[in-house]
């Protein structure tokens, strides 16, 4: 073998011990019955419920604006399109706990953040905050995931579509938006998959209230803060059980998706 | 009937300029030039695809020029035919029918003769079968003119040969039952001259020539065309004129032309069909031609290329020419062997 196949495979099998002993070694530290009394704690099955239901609302929020954003991206041309594209990217460079900061900033200081969160939706260490700081954080990951799935789609399908009397609009319903089908199931999984795990965002404009805002990121936080390790523990496993069959679906679906 | 007039479009560095023609209901238009001339370009305006910069689409004396292409009534089959692929062949094929489908939809089925392939998956079907099935659905749409993209260049040589003749015959079923105009894009003379019924030949973005097939490709209007129909182009200066016979010497050669304007002591580009060649092995006149002012010299066989039934030839006369003969006949001549090059005064034109 030669000595770039050693040094690659070599970095390979290293980086999956690294994750397999990580795992192993935290999930042996403590043992089953304490771990079953903390999964079945009215605070996680709270966290849980929290979580599966905000992660759900903001990924279909985030869904709904991501598919023509990123069709507009991935089909349209226009003027300023590049400095959009590059606009969009911020969010996911940016530390999420900046993004809260910035929205927090904005409901608690500025006239029209104050308005909205007194009289609209009251969005600053409430529920509607945990959605919104997720939203804030997966719907630019939604429109990056998105892009080349419908990069992917040849345009023709909607042109011939149009020659046989369907309008644009149909058409994108009848024809574009069933062909991206598995890319954008994939998509919607893995947005989904990274609002289950916010944490930044979240906990700087909803707060960490125990049985309010506690999300599984936030209870794990709270947790640690208490040295509840027999509870972060169980976090952490629900977590790895949602996070090894989402990416189990995304790997059967995404590529598929991209190769329609 | 379809008609088209001052059709522009610039797009980057290439120009579709001034382009103009029409189709009558029932006959087909042959569109045929090298890539990138501009003929997918002129489908793609006449559906809509494409916004032209100047000029007027007209169907059935309707201006489509800015209407989308779902108000065109344009039935457009492109290259590989682009069938939905997450929807059958029957759902391909009912795709732009409004209404109640199935009746519509069993009725083109069978005129094309495609009941069976109904269900089915069409990344499944054969290419002739999915030219079947995208011929199939832009008919259901009732289209007013229908635009053909190259609907034989992506299939195998052997599959092509026979869907040509299919295809031939479907189109005559086409034009003759529905009465549209149909514009077929390709880059295959031979496809064209089967196909067409009038012949444009497209050079960079404009029309070199356009008319009835059997105009253009018995007199070409110029170099560019007489070199992509593949036909012989001889330069040479007119030395003698007699009788309505003009003497041209090429290179050294003296051709007998038959062409009236024609003027003496003039530079002159002749062009000669190799299917206007005769070879033989003896230099007598052939006893069809005794009547005629013919043309008799003597060559060297260069190269044979075999093209199914027929051979083309190249010979060196002291210019090289190309004929073509039955390859029945290729026993006769071997690379190398000399060779008596026989054409009919009548046959060599000038360019004008």
């Amino acid at each position: 073998m030669s000595p770039l196949r050693v040094l690659a495979f070599g970095c390979l099998i290293f980086l999956s011990l690294f994750i397999v002993a990580i795992i192993v070694s935290s999930s042996l530290f403590t043992n089953p019955l304490a771990l079953a009394s903390a999964i079945l704690s009215d605070e996680i099955i709270f966290a849980i419920s929290l979580t599966l239901s905000t992660a759900t609302i903001s990924t279909a929020a985030a869904l709904a604006l991501a598919i023509p954003a990123a069709y507009a991206l991935a089909y349209a041309k226009f003027p300023g399109k590049s400095v959009i594209d590059t606009f969009i990217d911020i969010p996911i460079a940016l530390p999420p706990v900046a993004l809260g900061t910035a929205l927090l900033i904005f409901f608690t200081n500025t006239p029209l953040g104050v308005f909205i969160n007194n009289s609209v939706i009251k969005f600053v260490f409430e529920v509607p905050g945990v959605i919104l700081a997720q939203f804030a954080v997966v719907s630019v990951l939604a429109v990056r995931l998105l892009k080349p799935v419908f990069e992917g789609i040849d345009p023709r399908y909607v042109m011939i579509a149009r020659t046989l009397g369907v309008s644009e609009l149909r058409a994108f319903f009848r024809v574009t938006l069933p062909l991206a089908k598995s890319g954008l199931f994939a998509a919607a999984v893995l947005t989904w998959a990274r609002a289950l795990g916010e944490f930044g965002a979240t906990v700087t404009l909803a707060g960490a209230t125990r049985f309010k805002t506690e999300t599984l990121s936030i209870a794990m936080f709270l947790s640690l803060a208490r040295a509840d390790l027999e509870m972060a523990m169980a976090i952490i496993l629900i977590l790895l059980a949602l996070t090894v069959a989402t990416l189990l679906i995304t790997r059967r679906l995404f590529y598929r998706g991209l190769a329609v | 009937m379809i008609s088209v007039s001052d059709l522009t479009v610039k797009r980057g560095n290439f120009a579709l300029e001034g382009i103009n023609f029409s189709v009558e209901g029932g006959k087909c238009l042959a569109l045929i030039g090298p890539n990138g001339s501009g003929k997918t370009t002129i489908l793609e305006c006449v559906a809509g695809i494409i916004k032209p910069s100047r000029g007027r689409i007209l169907i059935e004396d309707v201006d489509v020029t800015n209407l989308p292409p779902e108000k065109r009534r344009v039935g457009y089959v492109p290259q590989d035919f682009v069938l939905f692929p997450h929807l059958s062949a029957e759902q391909n094929i009912a795709f732009g029918l409004k209404g109640d489908k199935s009746d519509k939809v069993k009725e083109i089925m069978s005129w094309f003769e495609i009941s069976h392939l109904a269900g089915r998956d069409v990344r499944s079907l054969s290419g002739g079968e999915k030219q079947k099935v995208a011929l199939a659905r832009a008919l259901a749409a009732n289209p007013k003119v229908l635009l053909l993209d190259e609907p034989l260049s992506s299939l195998d040589p052997l599959s092509r040969d026979r869907l040509r003749r299919e295809l031939k015959s479907i189109l005559s079923k086409i034009l003759t039952t529905l009465n549209l105009p149909v514009i077929y894009v390709t880059h295959d003379l031979s496809e064209a001259d089967l196909i067409g019924d009038y012949l444009a030949v497209l050079n960079n973005g404009r029309i070199e020539q356009i008319g009835l097939k059997s105009e253009v490709l018995a007199e070409p209007h110029s170099r560019f065309v007489a070199d992509f129909l593949g036909y012989n182009i001889l330069e040479g200066r007119v030395v003698e004129l007699k009788d309505g016979l003009a003497t041209v010497d090429v290179k050294g050669l003296l051709l007998q032309v038959e062409a009236e304007d024609i003027n003496l002591r003039k530079e002159v580009s002749l062009v000669l069909r190799p299917q206007d060649i005769v070879l033989s092995q003896e230099g007598a006149v052939r006893e069809r031609w005794q009547h005629c002012r013919c043309n008799i010299i003597s060559g060297e066989i260069t190269e044979i290329y075999r093209m199914g039934n027929i051979a083309k030839v190249l010979i060196d006369i002291g210019v090289p020419l190309t004929a073509y003969v039955s390859a029945s006949m290729l026993d006769e001549f071997r690379v190398g062997s000399s060779v008596f090059v026989q054409f009919k005064a009548c046959k060599v034109k000038p360019l004008r």
